[in-house]
């Protein structure tokens, strides 16, 4: 089943770090994000695909392809739980940054 | 470019208004080694999980509770509980520091004799003594605690069939201020029946009086409560002086001493327990001070189980798998559970991790291998990004794990003892099925016959 991308809007305005401490000016609330973290947030944030910010995990850590795309799923799972993105529809006619 | 080692992507977020006022440090200490040998080798060796247990620190604690009160008292005699960790190792030290041994079962008993222990070397207590045990336990002179009305009478009837008459001594129950008061054993002081039980042995004519034995709780992190439960004892054994012109033979205090565990509602991870002096000055003191320090001074027996050997026991488990629970928080499953760590219950057991992390550490849940909803070690503890192999340390895990450890679903693994050279000797292996299919017997009818003539079916239903 194909993954329906998650509206990045509300992590254009995060503030991060490179040391880890995210900051969300909306709510006031902040995050400790490790550093593969900080490399899919900072990803995403730029608009960059899944496959874009897998390559770019793989080219900085040792890992293998099919654990980082599990790992995103996941973290993007986590994002969600946190509020800081929101699923759309797959017939959803905005913009697609995935 | 140098590829820097990968952690799962994780992020926590930070609570404001919960920072840590005590000042504790937080986080995890990563922990390679048990008594100084290699987790990953004595995993290697002897399989996981393991029970790890140190002959020095059963040592040391032994002796650091024989000097605390030996130094406040000029008669005290240490027991082993047995109870408390009846591995034959574990208890074999503590004879060879000159404890007793302090058993509550005639399979505790037998287990002691084997040891080599005479039965005048035994003190005999709890709330079940059957008549073969109690025969054995006359005829070899044990140190008879007894803990019910019926259990003298049973007693009274042994003596007289044996010709013989055995020193017995009571079990008293004393209000020391804990709650809840363990009011189940012995008779109670208060209420005369302790008095009615010494009338009976030290008047009917068949027995002779023994000790005094008081077991107040466990787990009581009050010295106080020994303090009032020895003034009581101490005064009830002089007015049996005056009463019925004997004196009993032994004040037994019993044990209860608290280790340095973390109770599971405790604000503070673990530190909070007196030490073995803060017992023996509350529970000496208040001996030489009953009766305005002119009670006789008897000699004291002392049965402390978990503060001897808690310390002293490591679990060392293996993770299996890592998952995201229904609710994001993180869960791990390893492959030790409350099988093996019933007091997982009551305690928050320390976890230390064999794993370097520079990473972000999140609350996780950590559960055992059961099939069974229940199976969890710590709700929440904060660890890094575990993988399948790496390896977490519980402790402390020295009392009641293992004597109340259960082969449910899982056969019991090994445990060894780190002796004082710091070898690692196997003091009990791990099970294998016939350990747990011995006593059981198969009825013809049941057994499988030989293939190609099964009464069963053999297809596969699906």
């Amino acid at each position: 089943m194909k993954e329906t991308p998650p509206d990045i809007q509300r992590l254009r305005v995060l503030a991060l770090s490179e040391t880890g401490f995210v900051f969300d000016p909306r709510t006031g609330h902040s995050y400790n994000v490790n550093a593969v973290g900080i490399m899919m947030l900072e990803g995403l944030k730029a608009g960059l695909s899944q496959e874009e910010i897998c390559s770019n995990v793989r080219k900085s850590f040792k890992t293998g392809d099919a654990e980082i795309e599990e790992d995103l799923s996941a973290f993007l799972r986590i994002l969600k739980e946190h509020g800081l993105t929101d699923t759309r529809g797959a017939d959803s006619p905005k913009e697609s940054v995935l | 470019m140098i590829r820097k080692p990968y952690e799962r992507p994780a992020m926590v977020r930070n609570v404001v208004g919960r920072m840590n006022k005590a000042g504790l440090a937080s986080g995890i200490a990563r922990r390679e080694s048990v008594e100084g040998l290699s987790i990953e080798k004595l995993c290697a060796e002897y399989g996981s999980p393991l029970f790890v247990f140190s002959e020095r620190r059963i040592r040391s604690r032994v002796r650091e509770a024989r000097e605390a009160f030996g130094r406040r008292h000029p008669n005290v005699t240490l027991c082993c509980s047995y109870k408390t960790n009846y591995l034959g190792a574990i208890c074999a030290i503590q004879h060879q520091e000159g404890s007793l041994a302090e058993v509550v079962s005639g399979m505790e008993y037998e287990k002691a004799r084997r040891l080599g222990i005479p039965g005048n070397r035994i003190v005999f207590n709890g709330p079940m003594k059957t008549r073969d045990e109690l025969v054995r336990a006359i005829r070899e002179d044990a140190i008879l605690h007894a803990d019910s009305l019926d259990e003298i009478y049973s007693i009274e009837r042994l003596a007289a069939e044996m010709n013989t008459k055995p020193v017995v001594g009571v079990r008293v129950g004393v209000d020391a201020g804990v709650h809840p008061r363990w009011d189940r054993f012995g008779f109670d002081l208060a209420s005369g029946q302790a008095a009615q039980a010494v009338r009976r042995i030290a008047a009917g004519g068949r027995l002779t009086l023994g000790g005094l034995h008081c077991h107040i709780g466990t787990y009581i992190l009050d010295p106080g409560a020994y303090s009032k439960a020895a003034k009581q004892i101490a005064e009830f054994a002089a007015e049996i002086e005056k009463m019925f012109g004997v004196s009993p033979t032994h004040l037994d205090l019993g044990g209860g001493f608290a280790s340095n565990n973390t109770l599971g509602s405790q604000y503070y991870a673990g530190g909070i327990a007196p030490t073995i002096d803060n017992y023996a000055e509350a529970i000496s003191t208040a001996l030489m001070s009953a009766g305005n320090g002119r009670t006789r001074l008897l000699p004291l027996l002392i049965e402390p189980g978990r503060a001897i050997v808690d310390d002293a026991g490591t679990l060392i488990t293996t993770v299996v798998s890592s998952k995201s629970l229904a609710n994001g928080r993180k869960g791990v499953v390893v492959d030790a559970g409350v099988n093996l760590l019933f007091t997982a219950w009551w305690y928050r057991l320390g976890i230390e991790t064999d794993r370097a992390t520079d990473g972000l550490l999140e609350e996780t849940a950590v559960y055992g291998p059961l099939c069974m909803n229940i199976d969890c070690i710590r709700e929440s503890v904060p660890l890094p990004d575990l993988r399948p192999g790496d390896h977490l340390v519980v402790h402390p895990v020295g009392a009641y794990a293992f004597t109340q450890s259960m082969q449910f679903i899982r056969l019991r693994p090994a445990v060894v003892l780190v002796n004082e050279s710091g070898v690692a000797e196997c003091i009990r292996r791990a099970e294998v099925l016939d350990d747990l299919d011995g006593p059981e017997r198969l009825p013809e009818r049941f057994k499988p016959r030989e293939e190609g003539n099964r009464s069963a079916p053999t297809s596969r239903p699906v």
